[in-house]
């Protein structure tokens, strides 16, 4: 009985010690969330036989992770920032992956009528005159630096009595701003998940502004020699690949197509 | 004559600047018992604490095997032959049994000589029937004699009880003397303190009395 | 209100019916807090006998220095450790960030001071007498260690229940050095965080009320050993 009991703790404590080398990718939580990366992941580590671990964070988060040596491969949609993580010789080998696009949405009654206008900047900017509350993420993440970058050329700085920085992920921020009936700009994939619940509408789509790049990037390996290279470039090889490319395509949330593939240019 | 077991010499122990025991000296010997007399407070206990090695002393020397040695260096090799037991029995949490038992651990007897030496012990105080009782059910009188048992059954040579009697019904105390009778018939040097030293009348060979830290006889 | 109950009634179906991903999530979190607990009780309850009988001078200021850390956030456990174990940090390379064992070692600075702190209280309400009757009947340091321990088990059972209530029920060290890897790193408090930052609500509520039993179970468990205390005393 006591022999068994030992044996029992010893496996308990030991199993799971002696692993395969998983290969970290740090992402975004709109990317995770959308369920993306739930579908694909699995075809790849089946074929390829690699095991993945998918940490999703805040854009800023992710792309420090991969500075710090901490993850592998870092999968973002904040075009600024990552060409500063290659110049700065943290990553390299940065591939576009897909995109998607960013939609406005509000209170159903449209206080500011964006409805139809179809220009980011000067819906902002009607909101902005209006002084109707407005939902921000504040939280340094793809869609957070994107809105912030509409402010700036909409020339407008927002006043603190109508504009609201949550620092919380896209499904909160758009609870958030159901609750305060406000509006909020959110990536399409988080909208197509939560609209259901909420009584916020879609206004404003389609704007080339709103456009939402993703890039997947390498941990440069002549910083720390353990980042797992081989296993990087492999994810990226099989994403960029015609079948990573095709299953992004056909890739639909609630019926919807969400992304669209841009590696390859046919 | 027979040769005692243990002579100490020249114990010295204070507490806080306070002599307690100034130069005692004390002879055991077997099939012997001593009876320790002193007020509350004169240090009956301490003394007997230092002879189980329980309690450090100041300075004390003891003989052994006519060679005198320092009580540090020489108690370790006799503590296992002397066992102190309180005042008030004082049993572990479990049966009568688990009490009983709990020094049979770290003897040489094999599980069978255990349970064996377990047997005759309990038959000896009378406590078959209460073996599987919960130490802490039972009347001061009964654990008194666990407490007696849980010693006898080491074999000791010397067995030191402080207060043994105390807070006893008659009956309860005549019980206790039978069984340090035979504990002493037994070849066991035995010491007792007490303030009551009438009840030991037929039990002590001699007897101490423990006042301003020297023993008088 | 009526979408309260329409989640908690999906909760409850996730629940009962398995749902592989959750149960995974309950199963993590037991796993890595079970290893914290048990990896932490013996030292911890040894240092507790020590500072109770070992008289060295340092022994108050240690025990204040515990007492002190019963309610440090876990988010500044995280983060400290966090910073240990980055790749560019003193442990770097010993790959530990965002594993399971970064969340065990995590969790056993958390409970460490608890299982001491508790240990020690439980500890100091032996009976000196164990110790006399214990050595003078024959028992080395080590078992008359164990004699005392077992003599205050259900203040010691209360010390590590508690430690584990303290760390099954943490999320900022789990976050920050676990990273809330599903299938590896995530546990019932991450996935309730995650669960609630995407909005879905249902899958929070279910952990949660995991959580909540569970709380429960040891609450209740905790005060039957205290009323069982007092029947032995």
């Amino acid at each position: 009985m006591k022999k068994t009991l030992l044996v029992a703790l010893l496996y308990f404590f030991c199993a799971g010690l002696v692993q395969a080398e998983p290969i970290r990718l740090a992402t975004t939580t709109s990317t995770d969330n959308s369920g993306l990366l739930k579908v694909l992941i699995p075809y790849f580590e089946k074929q390829t036989g690699h095991v993945v671990h998918v940490l999703s964070v805040g854009t800023g988060h992710a792309l420090r992770m991969g500075q710090d040596g901490n993850v592998d491969v870092v999968l973002v949609h904040a075009p600024t920032a990552e060409m500063r993580f290659v110049d700065a010789g943290y990553g390299l080998n940065r591939r576009n992956l897909m995109y998607n696009d960013f939609v406005i949405v509000g209170p159903a009654d449209d206080p500011a009528n964006i409805h139809g206008e179809n220009n980011a900047v000067r819906s902002l900017q009607k909101i902005a005159r209006g002084k109707l509350l407005f939902v921000s993420r504040g939280d340094d993440s793809g869609t957070h630096k994107k809105e912030l970058y509409l402010w700036k050329k909409a020339k407008w700085i927002p006043e603190l009595s109508w504009y609201r920085e949550v620092g919380q992920g896209m499904g909160r921020a758009l609870q958030m701003a159901n609750e305060l009936n406000a509006y909020t700009i959110t990536d399409r994939g988080t909208w197509l998940v939560m609209r259901s619940q909420l009584s916020l509408k879609l206004l404003a789509e389609g704007d080339a502004e709103l456009y939402n790049p993703y890039s997947i990037i390498a941990v440069n390996p002549a910083r720390y020699p353990s980042i797992n290279y081989l296993g990087a470039m492999s994810l990226i090889a099989w994403l960029t690949s015609v079948e990573g490319q095709n299953r992004i395509r056909n890739f639909r949330l609630e019926g919807q197509a969400l992304f669209i593939p841009t590696a390859i240019k046919n | 004559m027979t040769e005692p077991l243990f002579v100490f010499h020249g114990i010295e122990k204070s507490y806080a600047e306070v002599e307690i025991l100034r130069k005692v000296d004390l002879s055991l010997y077997p099939a012997k018992c001593i009876l320790l007399t002193g007020k509350n407070g004169s240090g009956k206990t301490t003394l007997l604490k230092i002879l189980a090695g329980l309690e450090k002393p100041e300075k004390a020397e003891i003989e052994l095997s006519g060679k005198s040695r320092c009580w540090k260096k020489a108690m370790p090799t006799i503590r296992k032959e002397i066992i102190y037991l309180h005042q008030q029995a004082f049993l572990f949490s479990g049966t009568v049994e688990s009490n009983v038992s709990y020094g049979l651990r770290f003897t040489t007897l094999t599980r069978k000589q255990r349970r064996e030496s377990l047997k005759k012990a309990l038959e000896w105080s009378g406590l078959t029937e209460l073996a599987k009782q919960q130490a802490n059910t039972l009347s001061g009188g009964v654990q008194q004699r666990v407490a007696f048992t849980r010693a006898w059954i080491l074999k000791p040579k010397v067995l030191l009880l402080d207060e043994p009697v105390s807070n006893m019904d008659q009956e309860s105390r005549e019980q206790a003397c039978l069984l340090m009778q035979q504990m002493k018939s037994a070849g066991m040097s035995i010491v007792i303190t007490s303030h009551v030293p009438q009840y030991f009348g037929g039990l002590a060979d001699v007897q101490f009395d423990l006042a301003n830290g020297r023993l008088l006889q | 209100m009526n979408g309260l109950l329409l989640t908690t009634q999906q909760a409850l179906q996730l629940l009962l019916y398995g749902d592989a991903e959750l149960w995974t999530i309950v199963l993590l979190s037991f796993s890595v807090s079970l290893k914290a607990i048990l990896l932490t009780t013996p030292f911890a309850l040894l240092l507790a006998f020590g500072l109770n009988h070992g008289n060295f001078p340092g022994s108050r200021i240690i025990l204040a220095f515990f007492n002190s850390l019963l309610s440090v956030p876990t988010v500044v456990v995280g983060l400290f450790l966090y910073v240990l174990l980055t790749r560019q940090g003193p442990f770097g390379d010993l790959k530990l960030l965002f594993t399971q064992s970064a969340m065990v070692i995590g969790q056993m600075i958390l409970c460490f001071p608890v299982l001491v702190a508790l240990g020690y209280a439980a500890i100091q309400a032996a009976d000196r007498r164990v110790w006399e009757t214990a050595r003078t009947l024959g028992a080395p340091t080590w078992f008359t260690i164990l004699t005392i321990f077992y003599e205050v088990r259900f203040g010691l059972l209360a010390a590590v229940l508690t430690g584990f209530g303290r760390v099954i029920s943490e999320v900022g060290i789990s976050m920050m050095v676990g990273g809330n890897i599903m299938g590896y790193t995530r546990n019932i408090t991450t996935a309730i965080a995650l669960e609630t930052s995407k909005g879905e609500f249902a899958q929070g509520i279910a952990l949660g009320l995991v959580l909540l039993s569970l709380a429960f179970i040891l609450t209740a468990f905790l005060s039957y050993i205290q009323s069982k205390q007092g029947v032995t005393k």
